[in-house]
């Protein structure tokens, strides 16, 4: 069980992410939304180990991450938001290093990679140097070498980033099957409609704040909306999406 | 065997090493990748490196030859000989490993896509930070040792074999030692000298300013590398002496303390290069010290808070761009797409790192010979009212370096992805691209042609001559200009650019000759007309030549090769011979 308490991210005085707490037990999906700046790349980085958190703690197990990263680094696996890969290095190769660098064995990798990359359609291409890969062909890269290990705590971060329709369906697919496996995972996108589907939980940010946590279901039940996307723009938009459209609109054709 | 192969699987198994085969492969990997850049290997570039100094070293063998001293019936002390050759192998020690740490400047440090891609693994970040160093500690040895590869044995060898007394095998060790420590420690001291310099930026310069400074110090240590290099192999590997030998200011350069290393450990007895080779040992362990340390503060300062810093977005940056610029832009840049063009242009060639670093260098070259230039000009200066020849030749150069500089910068493309901007906007295919490229090359001549040559020329010999030769040098410049676009038909940067080793032979020579040739040829008509001004009809005739062989060319290309070109078309796969 992942659990985060009182969770809190200042950058000099300003709070990034403010006092934000949730719980993702084995088997869940945790919806993680907000608007740009809201405090969620901070939070999948505290998660994630890459950051220390200015006050509050984040617990696998019961155990605080930070008494022994690399154990819990071990079974962690990450998509970050923005493919950076070694373009030098083929798709192949980065799996291979990433694998090693986790002391897989060998042959493990060689399997897995494999298997992998003709599940995603990159069997083809696995030779090719990563600086000649899509957007789409390096996020499905991320997405392997996030599986590769069979871990026990998945963090996608914006994962369907340039990724196409059908592999984005199969995405979708695939983080139900992963939570049927009994896989803890974190997943934060602007994408309310796939979060709706995929998510069991959700937490809505603003501002670093948490405004509203639980089960989707609920969420819409108890803000008397029809869907997320109404109740995430009834919680954290201050423009009027559509008023703000019509100015763009009319500032095109008069200005 | 069996122990052997035990450890290598070990060791290939082990994170650490695997880290470090990572980090080498990253530091050989080409700079621009996603702009599809070349990436070399291992052995191609220890070839490359090897070859310097392997065909120094025989070029050396004409002047220690024993039949060659017999046939110029000389005699000299080959010992004593070596010391300004072995002065030319620690330069060139020192300037190729220099080149090679400023050019992966931006590869010693890790950086933020290793901390992407390594910081989520279950791996402590500073094993990812000793990976690194030890990645490039193993490639600095390396090179070094392949740099001098060569001459560290052919070197002392025929320096001993020319010995007239024919030489002892003890000798031979003393001389094999003494280079071979030499040149390896003048590799190292610029290889730490450099990362520490890197490190020290780090530290110190403000993270808002240490792009730009960052790159005018890499370019300026380009060119001081270069000036360096070129400097003593033009006036030292070709003279046989040692430059600046006799100069107080020349023991100043961390190069001449090295040479104290060498006449100390072959016991030349010189007791003015044993305070040198003191100095060099010093120099060698400072900059090991404060690279190390510099490293080590970079680690608990910058990479280990990096994360934090992704986080934070920069200041909102406004910039003020005054009333007499925005008029100057309007009044050289009429129509929009010149102004477009132009700024486009400006920016590119300003911001541009591989740009910079290309003009650096090629200036730097440039910088050598022109002051080789003004030596020669200086010393043959006569009480004549006239300025001879190599006075007359220095604007030139300068402005060769200039536009040639320029015009090959031009061809290397700048985010190629990005040219769909004007290949989507311009509506007119034959639109002329060459008046804004013209304008900005005029730009860089004509500024200090006008507001530095003139008065310079003014004050020395007379508002006459300064009209005069200001004149020519501006004429002169145009010339060029309209020459280097002659066939030019791209917006500079947007075109692909695939490397044509004969087209690069061709510039190579075509700049060589034209420095060698052209300028000085230029300047002596310059001065013989300036003797008689009636030889300037004899100078138009030329000019005017010049100019009608162009607009002639120009008027010749057929429409189609008129088309502004974003991609450079491959070599035709076979030619007709077009016989009948």
């Amino acid at each position: 069980m992942l659990e985060v308490c009182s969770l809190t991210k200042c950058y000099a005085t300003i709070p990034a992410v403010d006092n934000v707490s949730f719980t993702i037990r084995p088997g869940e999906a945790l919806g993680y939304l907000g608007p740009n700046g809201s405090g969620k790349s901070t939070t999948v980085k505290i998660i994630t180990g890459l950051m220390e958190p200015s006050r509050g703690h984040v617990f696998f197990n019961g155990t605080d991450i930070q008494q022994d990263l690399a154990a819990y680094k071990r079974l962690l696996g990450y998509v970050p938001e923005e493919a950076n890969l070694y373009p030098f290095l083929s798709g192949l190769e980065y799996l291979a290093l990433v694998g090693r660098l986790r002391e897989m064995p060998d042959s493990l990798i060689a399997r897995r990679a494999d298997a992998m990359l003709q599940l995603f359609a990159m069997h083809p291409h696995r030779h090719t140097a990563i600086a000649a890969y899509s957007k789409g062909m390096r996020q499905r890269i991320l997405l392997i070498a996030a599986l590769i290990h069979n871990p026990q705590i998945i963090i996608f971060d914006e994962p369907l980033s340039g990724l196409d329709v059908t592999s984005a369906l199969i995405f979708r697919q695939l983080v139900t099957e992963l939570r049927e496996q009994g896989k803890i995972i974190f997943y934060c996108s602007h994408v309310l409609e796939v979060v709706e589907k995929v998510c069991s939980h959700v937490i809505i940010l603003h501002r670093g704040k948490q405004v509203a946590y639980g089960a989707v279901e609920d969420l819409k039940r108890f803000q008397v909306m029809p869907s997320l996307e109404a109740a995430f723009s009834h919680l954290v938009q201050e423009v009027d999406a559509y008023q703000t459209a019509r100015d763009i609109a009319e500032a095109v054709t008069t200005l | 065997m069996k122990m052997h192969r035990s450890w290598r699987s070990g060791a290939s198994r082990n994170p650490f090493w695997i880290l470090v085969g990572h980090f080498i492969q990253r530091l050989l990997a080409g700079e621009d990748e996603n702009e599809g850049g070349m990436s070399i290997g291992l052995g191609a570039v220890l070839a490359i490196l090897a070859s310097p100094g392997a065909f120094a070293s025989i070029f050396l063998l004409d002047k220690y030859s024993t039949l060659m001293q017999w046939f110029r019936h000389q005699t000299f002390n080959s010992y004593r000989a070596s010391v300004a050759d072995e002065y030319f192998f620690i330069v060139l020690s020192m300037t190729v490993t220099g080149l090679v740490m400023v050019l992966r400047w931006n590869r010693l440090f890790p950086d933020r896509r290793d901390y992407a891609n390594l910081a989520v693994l279950p791996i402590p970040i500073r094993n990812v930070f000793l990976a690194n160093f030890v990645a490039l500690l193993s490639l600095a040895v390396l090179f070094a040792v392949d740099l001098n590869a060569f001459s560290a044995f052919f070197f002392p060898f025929i320096v001993t074999i020319s010995d007239g007394k024919g030489g002892s095998f003890a000798k031979l060790l003393l001389m094999l030692r003494s280079h071979g420590a030499t040149v390896f420690l003048s590799s190292l001291f610029s290889f730490f000298a450099i990362f520490g310099l890197v490190g020290l930026l780090i530290l110190v310069v403000p993270k808002r300013f240490f792009q730009p400074v960052s790159l005018c110090t890499r370019i300026l240590l380009v060119v001081v590398l270069l000036t360096e290099f070129f400097a003593n192999m033009f006036l030292q590997l070709f003279s046989g002496h040692l430059s600046g030998g006799g100069n107080a200011y020349a023991h100043l350069l961390p190069s001449f303390w090295f040479l104290g290393i060498y006449e100390t450990l072959a016991h030349l007895d010189n007791p003015a290069t044993e305070s040198l080779a003191q100095r060099a040992l010093f120099a060698i362990a400072a900059a090991i010290f404060i690279s190390l340390s510099a490293y080590a503060l970079c680690y608990r300062r910058r990479f280990v808070r990096l994360a934090e810093s992704l986080d934070v977005i920069g200041g909102v940056q406004h910039r003020h761009r005054v009333q007499l610029f925005n008029w100057l832009l309007q009044s050289l840049f009429p129509s929009s797409f010149e102004r477009a063009a132009a700024s486009f242009i400006a920016s590119a060639l300003t911001r541009s790192e591989r740009h910079l670093m290309f003009l650096g260098a090629y200036l730097g070259i440039g910088v050598v010979l022109t002051a080789q230039t003004v030596m020669d000009g200086l010393n043959a200066r006569t009480a004549s009212s006239i300025p001879g020849p190599d006075l007359l030749a220095i604007p030139l150069m300068v402005a060769f370096f200039i536009l040639t500089g320029l015009r090959f910068a031009f061809d290397m493309p700048v985010a190629l992805s990005a040219n769909w901007v004007f290949r989507c906007t311009l509506d007119d295919p034959l639109l002329n691209p060459r008046p804004p490229v013209r304008k900005i090359m005029l730009l860089c001549v004509l500024v200090w042609e006008l507001a530095i040559l003139f008065p310079v020329m003014f004050v020395q010999f007379g508002w006459q001559f300064a009209v005069v030769h200001t004149a020519t040098v501006v004429i002169l410049s145009a010339t060029l200009v309209e020459f280097l676009l002659v066939r030019f038909h791209k917006i500079p940067f947007t075109c692909s650019n695939r490397p044509d080793i004969r087209v690069l032979i061709m510039r190579i020579l075509g700049a060589v000759l034209a420095v060698m040739i052209l300028v000085p040829l230029l300047a002596s008509i310059e001065h013989g007309m300036l003797l008689k001004p009636a030889r300037f009809v004899f100078g138009a005739f030329l000019l005017g030549g010049a100019w009608y062989w162009i607009l002639r060319y120009r008027r010749g290309t057929p429409p189609w090769d008129l088309r502004i070109t974003f991609e450079d078309t491959p070599p035709p796969a076979f030619e007709l011979l077009k016989l009948v």
